[in-house]
This record gives C-alpha cells, structure tokens and sequence, in this order.
C-alpha cells in the first residue's frame, strides 16, 4: 500500500505535464510556465530522492531537497506574483522572498552535513507561500471582475498550492523529531497531498483560458 | 523559530501532527469557500445592478422612441388637418379661376387664393418655429428662454422670468437646443401640475461648470421622486428630460428650497463655448 502511495505520488508529477503539452495552445501564459517548471524541477527531486538512499548519500539529499526548497518558493513565488495586481502586496512578496531566499542560502552552507531534512526553510517557506496565497485571494475579491473565481484556472493552481502547503506544515516543522516508522508512516500525508496538487495543477492546465473563462456580462446576457 | 526545532521525547507527536494537519486542512477549506461563496455574492450583486441599469436605459430609450413618435404624429396631423385643406382650398379657387372667364370674379378667386396661400405659409412657419426656435438659432439660449417666458408672461395666469448672469460665450448649438427643450419640459410640468403664481430661471457659470435653476413657489418633485418617477412606467416626459440631459453629460437635481417655500430644479453641465460665434 505504502510503495503504491508512493508510486502514484511519484508519478502524479507526470499529469501536469501531460495536461501542459496536450493543451499547449492554451498554455502559453508565463504563469503557466512557471507551473509547468515547478512540475518538472518536483519530479526530478523525486527521481534523484529515490535513487540515492538518504542513509548512504546525506549530503547529496539534504543538498537536493535545499535546492528544490528555494526553487519551489521562488516558482510559486512567482506565480503568485504574477497573477497580484496591487502594488503593496507585490512589495511585500519581493521583500520577504528574497530574506527568505538570503535564510535558505546561509542555513544550507551552516546546516550542511548536520542534518537530513531541512525543516527550518521548507516550513518558513510554506507559511510564507500559504501567506502569499492569502494575499492573492484578498487582491482578487477586492477587484471588480468578470467572472467567477472558480472559473479561472489561477483559483485551481492556488488552492493546490494552498491545500499541499497547509497539510504538510506540521509534518515539515516536526519532521526532525521523527523515528524512521513515523516518517514511514507519516509521509503518507505528503503523498496523497502531492497527488491532489498535481491532479489540481492538471485542471488548471486542461481549462480553457481567456474566451470562455472571462465570460463578460454581454455574454452572459446574451446582449 | 526555535520552537520547530524542539525535540521533546515526552511530545506525543502522532496526535501533534494529525490534529495540526486537520486543523490546517479545514483551515484552507474554509477560507477557500468563504472567498468563493464571497466572490458568488458580490459578482451577483455586480450583475443585478447592471441589470437594473440596462432596464433603465431600455425605459429611457423607450420613452424618447415614443415622445420622437408624438412629435411625427402632431406634425403629420398639422399637416394633414390644417395645411392640406388650405391648399385644396386654395386649388379649389384656382380652378374656379380656369372655368369661369369673367375677370371680376377671376381677380376675386386670385386674391382669395393668394390669401389662403399666406395662411398657409403663416401656419408652415409656426410649424417650422415649433421644431427649431429661430430665436434659439439665431440669437441664443437666452434669448429663446426671454421670448418663451414672455408669452408665457403674456397670457396673465403665471409671472415668468429669467435672468443670465453670465453668458456672454454661447454654449454650442446642439447644447442650447437640448436645454432648451429641457427647459421647455419643465416649464410645461409646472404650468401643467404646479399651479405655482411664478416661475424664475437663473443662469450662473463657475469655474467650467454651466447652472441652469429653476425656482417655483408651486406643487413640485424632490429628487427621490424624480427617481422613483423615472423607474415606473409613468412620467414618459422627465424620462425624456433625463434622456436628453444624458446626451449632455449634464446632471439634474430635483429639491425643496431651504425656505420650504420653493422649488428648486438644478442643471448642470459641462461648458463648452461655441467656436463659431
């Protein structure tokens, strides 16, 4: 049961990725993009997570998932900022993301070869992307818009996001406490969320975008 | 952030993170519906207002389609009824002219249907004068506002008066004749429901902004009522008053003086002076 959790977490990295290239026309926005990147830059985490054995290479792993820390806060970072209109919201991500990116650095070069897992930066940087996505949805329902917000392909990739960061909190803070079982058994939970993020993500790359999606009020009205 | 680092082997871990993780997931959950279920009400919202005002514009459009049709009809029943038999006349005893050849009653028959020819052309005047004031044309809102009141002043039920304090640049045409019309409106409702003893205009500029007022000491609308008027079926002619104004971008406002004694009518607009003077 455990190895297919994890095969299917594993290989849900793929739906995304299929979903991007088979509605390529619809998926040529810069935001898209970075999904798409943050997609990739997660399966191959995984792919070298699987092959080196955190015990025989803890290095290279605690290397690996440092890296992948800063590349998954700057991609959703990004895609986040990209879809904020207001200017203040925008400053506020700038200013906190590039302390948080100055932590991550200076953590790894101090941490490095003291531990497995980095705790510290991979829980800062779900509260702080968790907070991003708050920011988003208050920037959003503040505006006047055209549709609704389930009907953008945003909502989808946010509550993703959203769903993936908030359930693994409390596993990435106390994940330094763990006994190998617990870990076994406790990252199930990340498992079936990364499942979710990724058939989310996929949604959002299936739906069709601008025409249909921003319906107007003429639209609507049939005028 | 010390604490996410603290190792306490007497923490019961397991239950930390499952009540955590739950209490996180609902958490996001909720936010994610009460920001949907937000958003559903306020678009909602957005939509009926637009609603309501594409209903208003419809009412507006209504009401100038069926004033622009009045207008053919009494100008076709003017022609028809008044204008028509004048020339049928007027053939009538030209024709008489061709039959009979004596000249006495020849000259007769001319100078009879020379002068029912001068009605006729007195009475496509006055037809002409009603569509387009020639005053208003030639001389300017002032003037035609002059002219009217003293017709009205003429007839003895109501004193009516104006007074423009400053209007030495004439708005452009096409502005006039709209305000003319509006005002011609208004003035027709108080004769028509007022039962008011004067009426008073005054014209005032400040800064960029043109005032037209309207003061009456009889029956008259607030604002709300003006509104409410202009949403029911009724009041096809205030419909058309806001029409009008709309073509302007000019603002009306309907109100009770200070004094309580009066009535008050404000117009105001956007000035912009005529090139051609």
């Amino acid at each position: 049961m455990k190895e297919l959790l994890t095969y299917l977490s594993y290989t849900s990295h793929l739906l995304p990725v299929i979903f991007y290239f088979l509605f390529l026309k619809r998926n040529k926005k810069r935001e898209l993009r970075v999904i798409f990147l943050y997609t990739i830059a997660s399966f191959l985490t995984d792919t070298i997570l699987i092959s080196f054995n955190a015990k025989q290479y803890p290095v290279l792993n605690f290397t690996v998932l440092s890296i992948f820390t800063f590349l998954e806060f700057f991609f959703l970072t990004t895609f986040i900022y990209l879809n904020i209109s207001a200017a203040l919201f925008k400053k506020i991500i700038l200013f906190s993301g590039t302390a948080f990116i100055i932590f991550c650095i200076s953590h790894y070069i101090f941490k490095l070869g003291n531990q497995k897992f980095d705790t510290l930066p991979a829980s800062i940087e779900s509260l702080l992307v968790l907070i991003y996505c708050i920011l988003y949805f208050v920037d959003n329902v503040n505006q006047t818009r055209e549709s609704f917000l389930y009907e953008g392909y945003q909502f989808w990739i946010i509550v993703g996001i959203l769903l993936y960061l908030a359930g693994t909190l409390f596993l990435f803070i106390f994940s330094s406490s763990f006994t190998a079982s617990e870990m076994h058994t406790f990252w199930n939970i990340n498992y079936f969320l990364n499942i979710l993020k990724n058939s989310l993500f996929a949604i959002a790359f299936f739906m069709k975008k601008e025409t249909t999606n921003n319906l107007t009020m003429q639209n609507r009205y049939n005028i | 952030m010390l604490f996410l680092q603290i190792n306490n082997p007497g923490v019961n871990y397991a239950l930390l993170i499952t009540l955590g993780t739950v209490g996180m997931l609902i958490l996001v959950v909720g936010i994610v519906f009460f920001i949907t279920y937000h958003q559903r009400k306020v678009f909602r919202y957005q939509q009926t207002l637009q609603h309501m005002e594409q209903e208003q514009q419809r009412m507006l459009l209504n009401a100038s389609i069926k004033l622009q049709e009045e207008e053919r009809q009494r100008l076709a029943a003017d022609l028809h009824d008044d204008a028509g038999p004048l020339l049928a006349t007027a053939r009538l005893y030209l024709n008489e002219n061709l039959v009979n050849l004596d000249k006495a009653t020849q000259l007769q028959s001319i100078y009879n249907a020379k002068q029912i020819i001068d009605d006729t052309i007195q009475l496509i005047r006055n037809i002409s004068h009603s569509l387009m004031p020639p005053t208003l044309k030639n001389f300017g809102l002032e003037s035609a506002v002059n002219d009217l009141f003293q017709k009205i002043s003429g007839s003895g039920s109501i004193n009516a008066s104006c007074r423009f304090h400053d209007y030495r640049e004439r708005l452009k045409p096409e502005q006039e004749l709209i305000l003319f019309r509006v005002l011609q409106e208004l003035v027709n409702n108080v004769l028509k429901h007022s039962n008011s003893s004067f009426i008073h205009v005054t014209q005032n500029i400040n800064g960029e902004r043109f005032f037209l007022r309207l003061h009456h000491d009889g029956r008259g609308l607030t604002q709300t009522d003006f509104e409410k008027l202009n949403k029911s079926a009724v009041g096809l002619g205030l419909k058309n008053i806001q029409s009008r104004l709309k073509l302007l971008n000019a603002g009306i406002f309907f109100e009770k003086d200070a004094s309580q004694t009066y009535y008050k009518v404000t117009i105001d607009l956007n000035r912009e002076p005529n090139e051609v003077q």
